[in-house]
């Protein structure tokens, strides 16, 4: 289906899955006119397809796909754990307690009957959203992140160096280097390690010392020879 | 007996009401040789859609007969399949939308 550039970031995604066309075509121009990105699909390998490749912020899936049905997209999400978390609403012409209570212990948020309502639909959309927005996610087991920060080298000798930075680093934290003047030094190779209690040179400015390990005799004699002009 | 149904339809809709209405000739035509072949399954699909499809674009009473019609077909009721496929037929002709 009609998915490709979408996707730019800037807009709330809404997946709509249904095989029926003219579902479709009336849930395209209401989400959009409401200012969301509408992606759609009509099959569950296709829905998997675009959940996938989108990751929408909320999915309207109709229970009856054809031969297929919309449990298979509320299963299929609650094995994908990344996509666990995505609000999905179930909609249907063929509304029973039994299929309601069935979506809604399955894992679906919602059950709306159809015909579906152009101001409904955005009523519920908007409320949704609103409800999931940002969630909080807390890992297991916790992914890797570089984050960067601007410092100043206060002074140098070939054990250690004292930064300058907003940040407040722990002891004993090892740091990664992006320098020219450290590259010059043929210090880039070092691994660096915060060492002490970080000294406030200002409120919010601190002072951390830096301990080289695996220098060389190069770059020691390098740090030796540094001529700071006055 | 009135010879148009006048129904008014959101303008929004404007530029896909066609191609629905379009799509309900195309489904009139299936469901009439549905009917010949007695497929019942192929009618009560068709309906099943026509009941959620229609109150969507504002023809809230095309989607009550799309509803009965999928009933009756689940059923295999074959004159009561007939005679809402004539509602069904009849409302596509008589069918005056006005945009507002």
């Amino acid at each position: 289906m009609n998915n490709a550039r979408k996707g730019s970031g800037l807009l709330k995604t809404v997946l709509v899955i249904d095989d029926d066309l003219d579902t479709l075509a009336f849930m395209n121009k209401i989400l959009t006119n409401a200012g969301y990105e509408f992606l759609q699909a009509v099959s569950v390998k296709e829905s998997q397809i675009t959940i996938q490749n989108f990751a929408p912020h909320l999915i309207l899936v109709d229970y009856k796909l054809g031969e297929e049905n919309g449990f298979e997209i509320l299963n299929y999400l609650k094995s994908v754990n990344s996509m666990r978390l995505i609000p999905v609403v179930m909609m249907s012409s063929t509304v029973n307690k039994k299929l309601v209570l069935q979506a809604l212990s399955s894992g679906a948020l919602e059950f709306i009957g159809k015909p579906l309502k152009a101001a409904t639909i955005v009523q519920k959309v908007k409320k949704i959203l609103k409800q999931h927005e940002l969630p909080t996610i807390i890992f297991k087991e916790s992914p890797k992140v570089l984050a960067k920060c601007i410092a100043e080298t206060i002074k140098i000798n070939e054990m250690n160096v004292l930064l300058q930075s907003s940040v407040k680093f722990d002891t004993k934290t090892p740091l990664k280097i992006d320098s020219a003047f450290f590259n010059n030094l043929g210090a880039n190779n070092c691994r660096f390690n915060t060492e002490g209690e970080p000294f406030v040179a200002n409120p919010g400015v601190y002072r951390t010392k830096v301990n080289f390990k695996g220098m060389n005799e190069n770059t020691a004699r390098k740090i030796r020879n540094i001529k700071v002009q006055t | 007996m009135n010879d148009t149904i006048v129904v008014k339809i959101d303008k929004d809709l404007e530029d896909i009401i066609p191609s629905f209405l379009e799509n309900r000739r195309k489904d009139l035509e299936k469901v009439k040789d549905a009917i010949s072949q007695n497929d019942f399954k192929t009618i009560e699909s068709i309906a099943h859609k026509l009941a959620g499809n229609a109150g969507s674009y504002g023809l809230d009473d095309l989607g009550e007969i799309g509803m009965k019609l999928e009933v009756a077909a689940s059923k295999e009721e074959f004159p009561l399949v007939e005679e809402l496929f004539q509602n069904y037929r009849d409302y596509m002709n008589k069918l005056t939308i006005e945009f507002q």
